[in-house]
Protein backbone atom coordinates (compact mmCIF):
# COMPACT_ATOMS: atom_id res chain seq x y z
CA UNK A 1 0.00 0.00 0.00
CA UNK A 2 1.28 3.73 -1.04
CA UNK A 3 2.49 5.31 1.89
CA UNK A 4 0.83 8.39 1.07
CA UNK A 5 -1.00 9.50 -2.10
CA UNK A 6 1.35 11.57 -4.61
CA UNK A 7 0.52 14.80 -6.90
CA UNK A 8 2.30 14.91 -9.93
CA UNK A 9 4.12 18.20 -10.67
CA UNK A 10 6.12 19.58 -14.00
CA UNK A 11 9.09 17.73 -13.41
CA UNK A 12 6.85 13.92 -12.86
CA UNK A 13 4.35 14.63 -15.33
CA UNK A 14 4.84 13.32 -18.20
CA UNK A 15 6.29 10.16 -16.54
CA UNK A 16 3.14 9.72 -14.31
CA UNK A 17 0.52 10.93 -17.09
CA UNK A 18 1.76 7.50 -19.01
CA UNK A 19 1.86 5.54 -15.47
CA UNK A 20 -1.80 6.11 -15.38
CA UNK A 21 -1.72 4.07 -18.57
CA UNK A 22 0.59 1.47 -17.04
CA UNK A 23 3.57 2.47 -19.65
CA UNK A 24 6.67 2.98 -17.94
CA UNK A 25 9.03 5.86 -19.53
CA UNK A 26 12.15 6.07 -19.88
CA UNK A 27 15.01 8.96 -21.34
CA UNK A 28 16.63 8.20 -24.92
CA UNK A 29 18.90 9.95 -26.31
CA UNK A 30 17.98 10.12 -29.91
CA UNK A 31 21.92 10.36 -31.05
CA UNK A 32 23.66 7.61 -29.03
CA UNK A 33 20.54 5.55 -28.41
CA UNK A 34 21.89 5.09 -24.61
CA UNK A 35 18.69 4.99 -22.33
CA UNK A 36 19.00 6.94 -18.71
CA UNK A 37 16.65 7.07 -15.88
CA UNK A 38 13.50 8.89 -15.90
CA UNK A 39 14.18 11.09 -13.53
CA UNK A 40 16.43 12.70 -16.21
CA UNK A 41 15.11 16.32 -16.97
CA UNK A 42 14.55 15.81 -20.82
CA UNK A 43 13.31 19.45 -21.05
CA UNK A 44 17.22 20.94 -20.41
CA UNK A 45 18.47 19.31 -23.77
CA UNK A 46 14.85 18.65 -25.72
CA UNK A 47 16.80 18.14 -29.37
CA UNK A 48 18.94 14.68 -27.62
CA UNK A 49 16.67 13.91 -25.25
CA UNK A 50 13.23 12.16 -25.52
CA UNK A 51 11.04 9.79 -23.13
CA UNK A 52 10.52 6.24 -24.68
CA UNK A 53 8.42 3.39 -23.39
CA UNK A 54 10.66 0.93 -21.44
CA UNK A 55 10.01 -3.11 -21.43
CA UNK A 56 9.51 -2.46 -17.76
CA UNK A 57 11.60 -5.40 -16.88
CA UNK A 58 14.57 -5.60 -14.81
CA UNK A 59 17.08 -7.22 -12.65
CA UNK A 60 17.61 -6.61 -8.23
CA UNK A 61 20.89 -5.08 -8.24
CA UNK A 62 20.51 -4.54 -4.78
CA UNK A 63 17.99 -4.85 -2.27
CA UNK A 64 16.62 -4.26 1.93
CA UNK A 65 13.87 -4.33 4.36
CA UNK A 66 12.71 -1.44 5.86
CA UNK A 67 11.74 -1.74 8.89
CA UNK A 68 9.26 0.37 10.27
CA UNK A 69 5.85 0.80 11.11
CA UNK A 70 2.24 1.20 10.54
CA UNK A 71 0.02 4.04 11.46
CA UNK A 72 -1.41 2.07 14.09
CA UNK A 73 1.96 1.28 15.28
CA UNK A 74 2.36 -2.14 14.28
CA UNK A 75 5.23 -3.33 12.72
CA UNK A 76 5.95 -3.50 8.98
CA UNK A 77 8.71 -4.48 6.90
CA UNK A 78 9.24 -3.65 3.28
CA UNK A 79 11.49 -4.89 0.87
CA UNK A 80 12.76 -2.10 -1.23
CA UNK A 81 15.02 -2.17 -4.24
CA UNK A 82 17.71 -1.41 -6.59
CA UNK A 83 16.34 -2.65 -10.20
CA UNK A 84 18.49 -2.37 -13.51
CA UNK A 85 15.97 -1.85 -15.91
CA UNK A 86 16.77 -4.35 -19.09
CA UNK A 87 17.64 -0.74 -21.35
CA UNK A 88 20.06 -0.15 -18.38
CA UNK A 89 18.90 2.38 -16.53
CA UNK A 90 18.64 1.65 -12.27
CA UNK A 91 15.25 2.36 -11.08
CA UNK A 92 14.77 2.63 -6.91
CA UNK A 93 11.29 0.63 -6.02
CA UNK A 94 9.43 -1.92 -3.83
CA UNK A 95 9.87 -5.18 -4.54
CA UNK A 96 6.86 -6.88 -4.03
CA UNK A 97 6.36 -10.96 -3.90
CA UNK A 98 9.67 -12.04 -2.53
CA UNK A 99 9.88 -14.27 0.78
CA UNK A 100 11.65 -13.48 3.71
CA UNK A 101 14.84 -14.44 4.38
CA UNK A 102 15.58 -14.72 0.71
CA UNK A 103 18.28 -13.21 -0.94
CA UNK A 104 17.04 -10.77 -4.32
CA UNK A 105 20.36 -9.81 -5.89
CA UNK A 106 19.92 -11.01 -8.93
CA UNK A 107 16.19 -11.72 -9.48
CA UNK A 108 14.19 -10.85 -12.31
CA UNK A 109 11.80 -8.77 -11.57
CA UNK A 110 8.73 -6.54 -13.88
CA UNK A 111 6.96 -3.05 -13.43
CA UNK A 112 3.60 -2.97 -11.81
CA UNK A 113 1.32 -0.20 -11.26
CA UNK A 114 -1.01 1.33 -8.58
CA UNK A 115 -3.12 4.28 -7.76
CA UNK A 116 -1.44 6.20 -4.84
CA UNK A 117 -4.49 7.66 -3.56
CA UNK A 118 -8.49 7.47 -3.93
CA UNK A 119 -8.70 11.39 -5.43
CA UNK A 120 -8.92 11.85 -9.28
CA UNK A 121 -5.74 13.82 -8.66
CA UNK A 122 -3.72 11.20 -6.97
CA UNK A 123 -1.77 10.31 -9.34
CA UNK A 124 -0.84 6.08 -10.63
CA UNK A 125 3.26 5.28 -10.31
CA UNK A 126 5.39 2.92 -10.69
CA UNK A 127 7.45 3.24 -8.01
CA UNK A 128 5.59 2.39 -4.84
CA UNK A 129 4.30 -1.51 -6.07
CA UNK A 130 6.66 -1.63 -9.45
CA UNK A 131 8.50 -3.99 -9.23
CA UNK A 132 7.09 -7.39 -8.53
CA UNK A 133 9.23 -10.32 -8.01
CA UNK A 134 9.39 -12.96 -10.49
CA UNK A 135 9.98 -16.15 -7.90
CA UNK A 136 11.90 -19.29 -8.94
CA UNK A 137 11.02 -17.87 -12.52
CA UNK A 138 7.25 -17.93 -12.31
CA UNK A 139 5.63 -14.22 -12.46
CA UNK A 140 4.50 -13.07 -9.13
CA UNK B 1 54.16 24.22 1.19
CA UNK B 2 56.75 26.49 0.10
CA UNK B 3 55.49 30.21 1.59
CA UNK B 4 55.26 28.90 5.04
CA UNK B 5 54.38 32.13 6.20
CA UNK B 6 51.19 31.75 4.25
CA UNK B 7 50.44 28.14 5.16
CA UNK B 8 47.22 27.96 6.72
CA UNK B 9 46.69 26.41 10.00
CA UNK B 10 43.31 25.28 12.00
CA UNK B 11 44.20 28.15 15.39
CA UNK B 12 40.89 27.93 17.02
CA UNK B 13 38.09 25.29 17.96
CA UNK B 14 34.47 26.31 19.15
CA UNK B 15 32.17 23.44 19.72
CA UNK B 16 28.93 24.06 21.81
CA UNK B 17 27.02 21.71 23.83
CA UNK B 18 25.78 18.38 21.42
CA UNK B 19 23.40 16.44 21.65
CA UNK B 20 20.21 16.10 22.82
CA UNK B 21 20.19 20.15 23.15
CA UNK B 22 16.61 21.70 22.71
CA UNK B 23 15.58 24.79 22.17
CA UNK B 24 18.54 26.36 20.32
CA UNK B 25 17.74 27.27 16.64
CA UNK B 26 20.49 26.46 14.35
CA UNK B 27 21.68 29.59 13.79
CA UNK B 28 22.55 30.24 17.78
CA UNK B 29 24.52 27.21 17.88
CA UNK B 30 26.48 28.47 15.08
CA UNK B 31 27.00 32.09 16.35
CA UNK B 32 28.16 30.24 19.90
CA UNK B 33 30.19 28.25 18.02
CA UNK B 34 32.19 30.95 16.35
CA UNK B 35 32.67 32.97 19.42
CA UNK B 36 33.80 29.97 21.45
CA UNK B 37 36.41 29.20 18.57
CA UNK B 38 37.50 32.62 18.60
CA UNK B 39 37.77 32.73 22.45
CA UNK B 40 39.97 29.45 21.69
CA UNK B 41 41.90 30.71 19.50
CA UNK B 42 42.66 33.75 21.74
CA UNK B 43 41.44 36.22 19.29
CA UNK B 44 38.33 38.52 19.42
CA UNK B 45 35.07 38.52 17.11
CA UNK B 46 36.29 41.47 14.98
CA UNK B 47 39.65 39.92 14.33
CA UNK B 48 37.45 38.10 11.73
CA UNK B 49 37.62 39.14 8.24
CA UNK B 50 36.15 35.58 6.52
CA UNK B 51 33.60 33.97 7.14
CA UNK B 52 31.65 30.58 5.82
CA UNK B 53 28.78 29.40 7.33
CA UNK B 54 26.62 25.89 6.53
CA UNK B 55 24.32 23.62 8.12
CA UNK B 56 22.29 20.62 8.36
CA UNK B 57 18.48 19.80 6.86
CA UNK B 58 16.45 21.41 10.18
CA UNK B 59 16.97 25.10 9.64
CA UNK B 60 19.46 27.46 7.80
CA UNK B 61 22.06 28.97 9.00
CA UNK B 62 22.67 31.39 6.36
CA UNK B 63 24.14 34.56 5.32
CA UNK B 64 22.40 36.27 8.62
CA UNK B 65 25.10 34.85 10.42
CA UNK B 66 27.02 38.35 9.67
CA UNK B 67 24.87 40.17 11.16
CA UNK B 68 24.31 37.96 13.98
CA UNK B 69 27.99 38.10 14.51
CA UNK B 70 28.14 41.96 14.12
CA UNK B 71 31.06 41.60 12.03
CA UNK B 72 31.69 44.19 9.41
CA UNK B 73 33.93 44.47 6.16
CA UNK B 74 34.04 40.66 5.58
CA UNK B 75 36.94 39.94 2.74
CA UNK B 76 35.39 36.61 2.53
CA UNK B 77 31.92 35.72 3.27
CA UNK B 78 29.60 32.69 1.80
CA UNK B 79 27.48 30.05 2.49
CA UNK B 80 28.59 26.19 1.26
CA UNK B 81 27.16 22.87 0.87
CA UNK B 82 28.08 19.65 0.02
CA UNK B 83 26.26 17.69 2.91
CA UNK B 84 28.22 15.75 5.35
CA UNK B 85 31.32 16.49 3.03
CA UNK B 86 31.19 19.88 3.59
CA UNK B 87 33.07 20.44 6.69
CA UNK B 88 36.12 19.90 4.82
CA UNK B 89 35.12 21.70 1.95
CA UNK B 90 34.85 24.99 3.86
CA UNK B 91 38.17 24.29 5.16
CA UNK B 92 39.76 23.53 2.02
CA UNK B 93 37.98 27.35 0.44
CA UNK B 94 39.55 28.87 3.67
CA UNK B 95 42.70 27.50 3.72
CA UNK B 96 42.82 29.04 -0.07
CA UNK B 97 41.91 32.02 0.66
CA UNK B 98 44.62 32.21 3.40
CA UNK B 99 47.29 31.12 1.09
CA UNK B 100 46.05 34.24 -1.50
CA UNK B 101 45.69 36.81 1.25
CA UNK B 102 42.26 37.16 0.09
CA UNK B 103 41.47 37.24 4.09
CA UNK B 104 43.60 36.60 6.82
CA UNK B 105 41.49 35.00 9.85
CA UNK B 106 38.53 32.83 9.00
CA UNK B 107 35.67 31.20 10.62
CA UNK B 108 33.77 28.37 9.43
CA UNK B 109 30.94 27.23 10.72
CA UNK B 110 28.47 24.33 10.80
CA UNK B 111 25.25 23.92 12.93
CA UNK B 112 22.02 21.88 13.01
CA UNK B 113 19.10 21.28 15.32
CA UNK B 114 16.98 18.25 14.06
CA UNK B 115 16.43 16.78 17.19
CA UNK B 116 13.28 18.03 18.60
CA UNK B 117 11.99 17.23 22.63
CA UNK B 118 9.69 14.11 22.50
CA UNK B 119 10.30 12.67 18.93
CA UNK B 120 12.55 10.17 17.94
CA UNK B 121 15.71 10.51 16.13
CA UNK B 122 15.04 8.30 13.20
CA UNK B 123 12.21 10.63 12.01
CA UNK B 124 14.34 13.90 11.74
CA UNK B 125 16.38 13.10 8.81
CA UNK B 126 14.70 11.83 4.97
CA UNK B 127 11.79 12.00 3.38
CA UNK B 128 9.49 11.01 6.37
CA UNK B 129 10.59 14.58 7.93
CA UNK B 130 9.06 16.59 5.23
CA UNK B 131 4.84 16.95 5.63
CA UNK B 132 4.53 16.29 2.29
CA UNK B 133 7.58 15.30 -0.58
CA UNK B 134 6.65 16.09 -3.92
CA UNK B 135 8.43 15.52 -7.27
CA UNK B 136 10.46 12.35 -7.82
CA UNK B 137 11.21 12.52 -4.56
CA UNK B 138 7.65 11.47 -3.79
CA UNK B 139 7.83 8.63 -6.13
CA UNK B 140 11.36 7.44 -4.43
CA UNK B 141 9.04 7.79 -0.92
CA UNK B 142 6.42 6.31 -1.72
CA UNK B 143 8.06 3.21 -2.57
CA UNK B 144 9.12 2.71 1.23
CA UNK B 145 12.63 4.31 0.66
CA UNK B 146 11.45 6.70 3.19
CA UNK B 147 15.57 7.87 4.69
CA UNK B 148 19.48 7.88 3.72
CA UNK B 149 19.19 4.67 6.09
CA UNK B 150 17.59 2.81 3.00
CA UNK B 151 19.78 3.90 0.23
CA UNK B 152 23.09 3.50 3.01
CA UNK B 153 21.89 -0.02 3.30
CA UNK B 154 21.28 -1.04 -0.46
CA UNK B 155 24.91 0.53 -0.93
CA UNK B 156 26.32 -1.69 2.05
CA UNK B 157 24.03 -4.99 0.70
CA UNK B 158 25.84 -4.31 -2.76
CA UNK B 159 29.21 -4.35 -1.04
CA UNK B 160 27.91 -7.85 1.02
CA UNK B 161 27.17 -9.63 -2.31
CA UNK B 162 29.74 -8.89 -4.22
CA UNK B 163 33.05 -9.02 -1.53
CA UNK B 164 31.48 -11.15 1.03
CA UNK B 165 30.81 -8.84 3.43
CA UNK B 166 29.27 -9.97 6.67
CA UNK B 167 27.23 -8.00 9.45
CA UNK B 168 29.75 -8.94 12.15
CA UNK B 169 32.55 -7.48 9.97
CA UNK B 170 30.37 -4.14 10.18
CA UNK B 171 29.32 -4.83 14.04
CA UNK B 172 33.54 -4.78 14.60
CA UNK B 173 33.54 -0.82 13.21
CA UNK B 174 31.04 -0.13 15.62
CA UNK B 175 32.34 -1.73 18.51
CA UNK B 176 36.00 -0.34 18.20
CA UNK B 177 34.60 2.82 17.85
CA UNK B 178 32.37 2.51 21.00
CA UNK B 179 35.56 1.89 22.99
CA UNK B 180 37.14 5.12 22.23
CA UNK B 181 33.94 6.81 22.92
CA UNK B 182 34.05 5.53 26.30
CA UNK B 183 37.06 7.43 26.86
CA UNK B 184 35.14 10.88 25.50
CA UNK B 185 33.38 12.75 27.63
CA UNK B 186 31.42 14.69 25.28
CA UNK B 187 30.19 11.24 23.24
CA UNK B 188 26.78 10.56 24.02
CA UNK B 189 26.80 6.82 23.79
CA UNK B 190 29.83 5.80 26.08
CA UNK B 191 28.35 2.35 27.64
CA UNK B 192 31.04 -0.41 25.79
CA UNK B 193 29.39 -2.76 23.23
CA UNK B 194 29.71 -6.27 21.89
CA UNK B 195 29.80 -7.71 18.79
CA UNK B 196 26.45 -9.55 20.33
CA UNK B 197 25.03 -5.92 21.27
CA UNK B 198 25.78 -5.24 17.75
CA UNK B 199 23.69 -8.05 16.10
CA UNK B 200 20.87 -7.96 18.79
CA UNK B 201 20.09 -4.35 18.20
CA UNK B 202 17.00 -3.58 16.22
CA UNK B 203 16.92 -4.02 12.44
CA UNK B 204 16.50 -0.49 11.02
CA UNK B 205 17.27 -1.34 7.16
CA UNK B 206 18.40 -4.96 6.34
CA UNK B 207 21.50 -5.33 6.84
CA UNK B 208 21.94 -2.16 9.11
CA UNK B 209 21.08 -2.59 13.01
CA UNK B 210 20.72 -0.09 14.82
CA UNK B 211 24.30 0.07 16.19
CA UNK B 212 25.02 0.44 12.39
CA UNK B 213 23.88 3.95 11.97
CA UNK B 214 25.00 7.51 13.37
CA UNK B 215 23.49 9.13 16.05
CA UNK B 216 21.39 12.35 15.58
CA UNK B 217 22.57 15.43 17.48
CA UNK B 218 22.30 19.04 18.42
CA UNK B 219 24.69 21.88 18.68
CA UNK B 220 27.30 23.43 16.49
CA UNK B 221 31.44 23.37 15.53
CA UNK B 222 33.36 26.33 14.17
CA UNK B 223 36.92 26.60 13.30
CA UNK B 224 39.31 29.45 12.49
CA UNK B 225 41.85 29.12 9.61
CA UNK B 226 44.51 31.74 9.77
CA UNK B 227 47.90 32.10 8.52
CA UNK B 228 51.27 29.75 10.54
CA UNK B 229 52.67 33.00 10.97
CA UNK B 230 49.72 34.26 12.36
CA UNK B 231 48.98 31.42 14.49
CA UNK B 232 52.04 31.23 16.43
CA UNK B 233 51.00 34.31 18.39
CA UNK B 234 47.73 32.96 19.06
CA UNK B 235 46.58 30.84 22.08
CA UNK B 236 46.48 26.74 20.19
CA UNK B 237 49.26 24.87 19.07
CA UNK B 238 48.30 25.27 15.22
CA UNK B 239 47.22 22.46 13.04
CA UNK B 240 48.66 22.92 9.52
CA UNK B 241 46.57 21.95 6.95
CA UNK B 242 48.96 20.39 4.94
CA UNK B 243 46.76 18.56 1.99
CA UNK B 244 43.34 18.75 0.45
CA UNK B 245 41.18 16.96 -2.13
CA UNK B 246 37.40 16.60 -2.99
CA UNK B 247 35.97 13.78 -5.22
CA UNK B 248 32.32 13.67 -6.78
CA UNK B 249 31.75 10.53 -8.59
CA UNK B 250 28.55 11.80 -10.37
CA UNK B 251 26.90 8.20 -10.22
CA UNK B 252 25.21 7.50 -13.35
CA UNK B 253 22.22 5.56 -12.24
CA UNK B 254 22.94 3.22 -14.88
CA UNK B 255 24.83 -0.17 -15.53
CA UNK B 256 27.78 -0.69 -14.43
CA UNK B 257 27.53 2.23 -11.73
CA UNK B 258 29.93 1.44 -8.95
CA UNK B 259 27.22 2.47 -6.25
CA UNK B 260 28.29 0.78 -3.05
CA UNK B 261 31.49 -0.71 -4.33
CA UNK B 262 33.84 2.50 -4.68
CA UNK B 263 33.09 6.12 -3.13
CA UNK B 264 35.22 9.09 -3.52
CA UNK B 265 37.58 8.73 -1.70
CA UNK B 266 39.50 6.26 -3.57
CA UNK B 267 40.43 9.35 -5.76
CA UNK B 268 40.31 12.28 -2.98
CA UNK B 269 42.43 10.14 -0.69
CA UNK B 270 45.95 9.86 -2.77
CA UNK B 271 45.69 13.31 -3.98
CA UNK B 272 45.31 15.28 -0.63
CA UNK B 273 47.97 12.73 0.20
CA UNK B 274 50.11 13.96 -2.22
CA UNK B 275 49.42 17.90 -2.29
CA UNK B 276 50.23 17.39 1.70
CA UNK B 277 53.78 14.99 0.30
CA UNK B 278 52.21 12.35 3.11
CA UNK B 279 52.21 8.46 2.27
CA UNK B 280 49.33 6.48 4.03
CA UNK B 281 52.23 4.65 6.57
CA UNK B 282 53.03 8.01 7.78
CA UNK B 283 49.34 8.48 8.54
CA UNK B 284 48.77 8.09 12.58
CA UNK B 285 45.48 9.32 12.92
CA UNK B 286 42.09 8.68 10.79
CA UNK B 287 39.15 10.19 11.39
CA UNK B 288 36.45 9.19 9.05
CA UNK B 289 33.30 9.68 8.22
CA UNK B 290 31.21 7.63 9.41
CA UNK B 291 27.44 8.13 9.05
CA UNK B 292 27.61 4.40 9.23
CA UNK B 293 29.60 1.24 9.81
CA UNK B 294 29.75 0.39 6.40
CA UNK B 295 30.93 4.29 5.56
CA UNK B 296 34.19 3.54 7.71
CA UNK B 297 34.42 0.38 5.91
CA UNK B 298 34.54 1.44 2.64
CA UNK B 299 36.33 4.68 2.95
CA UNK B 300 39.18 2.18 4.52
CA UNK B 301 39.17 0.50 1.07
CA UNK B 302 39.24 3.41 -1.19
CA UNK B 303 41.91 5.38 0.97
CA UNK B 304 43.87 1.79 0.44
CA UNK B 305 44.67 0.87 4.07
CA UNK B 306 43.69 -2.66 2.93
CA UNK B 307 42.75 -4.33 -0.57
CA UNK B 308 39.28 -3.47 -2.52
CA UNK B 309 36.61 -5.83 -1.11
CA UNK B 310 38.66 -6.71 1.96
CA UNK B 311 38.02 -4.30 4.17
CA UNK B 312 35.62 -6.31 6.35
CA UNK B 313 38.18 -9.15 6.81
CA UNK B 314 40.44 -5.94 7.62
CA UNK B 315 38.30 -4.23 10.08
CA UNK B 316 37.10 -7.39 12.30
CA UNK B 317 40.97 -9.05 12.58
CA UNK B 318 42.24 -8.23 15.80
CA UNK B 319 44.49 -5.84 16.89
CA UNK B 320 43.81 -3.85 14.18
CA UNK B 321 40.71 -1.05 15.41
CA UNK B 322 39.88 0.16 18.65
CA UNK B 323 42.13 1.89 21.59
CA UNK B 324 44.87 -0.75 21.34
CA UNK B 325 44.80 -1.33 17.29
CA UNK B 326 47.17 -0.69 15.24
CA UNK B 327 45.33 1.58 13.18
CA UNK B 328 43.33 4.52 15.10
CA UNK B 329 40.06 5.68 13.66
CA UNK B 330 37.40 7.38 14.70
CA UNK B 331 39.36 7.73 18.42
CA UNK B 332 36.27 10.13 19.67
CA UNK B 333 33.92 7.19 18.55
CA UNK B 334 32.75 8.83 15.72
CA UNK B 335 29.12 9.80 14.32
CA UNK B 336 28.16 5.99 15.39
CA UNK B 337 28.85 6.41 19.52
CA UNK B 338 30.10 10.49 20.10
CA UNK B 339 28.08 13.04 18.32
CA UNK B 340 26.56 13.79 14.95
CA UNK B 341 27.78 17.11 13.33
CA UNK B 342 27.89 16.27 9.97
CA UNK B 343 31.91 16.37 8.58
CA UNK B 344 32.89 18.68 11.75
CA UNK B 345 32.76 15.35 13.66
CA UNK B 346 35.65 13.78 12.29
CA UNK B 347 37.31 17.02 12.20
CA UNK B 348 36.63 18.43 15.20
CA UNK B 349 37.99 14.98 16.60
CA UNK B 350 41.40 15.56 14.45
CA UNK B 351 42.18 18.93 15.79
CA UNK B 352 41.78 17.83 19.10
CA UNK B 353 43.75 14.96 18.67
CA UNK B 354 46.67 16.86 16.83
CA UNK B 355 46.65 19.62 18.96
CA UNK B 356 47.47 16.63 21.63
CA UNK B 357 44.22 17.56 23.67
CA UNK B 358 42.31 14.23 23.34
CA UNK B 359 43.43 13.54 27.70
CA UNK B 360 42.56 9.58 27.95
CA UNK B 361 42.09 8.64 24.17
CA UNK B 362 45.03 10.70 22.98
CA UNK B 363 47.06 9.03 20.86
CA UNK B 364 50.77 9.33 21.54
CA UNK B 365 52.01 9.78 17.89
CA UNK B 366 49.62 12.06 15.91
CA UNK B 367 51.71 14.26 13.51
CA UNK B 368 49.51 13.75 10.73
CA UNK B 369 45.70 13.06 10.56
CA UNK B 370 43.78 12.03 7.62
CA UNK B 371 40.13 13.64 7.68
CA UNK B 372 37.64 12.24 5.72
CA UNK B 373 34.35 13.69 4.80
CA UNK B 374 31.00 11.79 2.61
CA UNK B 375 27.93 13.50 1.71
CA UNK B 376 24.75 12.49 -0.23
CA UNK B 377 24.75 8.25 -0.49
CA UNK B 378 28.64 8.47 -1.32
CA UNK B 379 28.13 10.96 -3.71
CA UNK B 380 30.32 13.71 -2.54
CA UNK B 381 33.57 13.17 -0.98
CA UNK B 382 36.17 15.66 0.72
CA UNK B 383 39.63 14.47 2.57
CA UNK B 384 42.04 17.08 4.51
CA UNK B 385 45.06 15.98 5.53
CA UNK B 386 46.35 17.96 8.78
CA UNK B 387 49.41 17.73 11.09
CA UNK B 388 51.82 19.37 13.80
CA UNK B 389 54.05 21.64 12.67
Amino acid sequence: MAIFPIVSDPATAEFLSAAERGVFLIVRDRHTGEFHDPTTDVTLDPENLEYVEASGAGTVVSWSIAHGRNADGTPKETAIGIVQLAEGPWWRCELLGAEPGENLTGRSVYADFIKTGPDATHSTEPSRESCRLFVGGVVG
Amino acid sequence: MNNTTRQPVIAGLGMTELGKVYERTPTQFAVQAVRLAATDAGLNLDDIDGLIVSDGLSGRVGLEMQRALGLTDLNLFTYMQGYGSTAAQMVQYASMAVQSGMAETIAVVWADAPLKENRGGGSAYGAAAASVPSGWQAITATSGILTPNNMYALAARRHMDTYGTTSEQLGAIAVAQRDWAAMNPLAQLRGTITIEDHQTSRMISDPFHLLDCCLVSNGGIALIITSRNRAEQLAQPPVAILGWAQAHPGRTGIRNDNFGLLSGAARSGPAALKMAGVTLDEIDVVELYDCYSFTALITLEDYGFCAKGEGGDFVAQPGVLGPKGSLKVNTGGGQLSSYYMWGMTPLSEAVIQARGQAGQRQVTKHDRVLVSGNGGILDYHSTLVLGTI
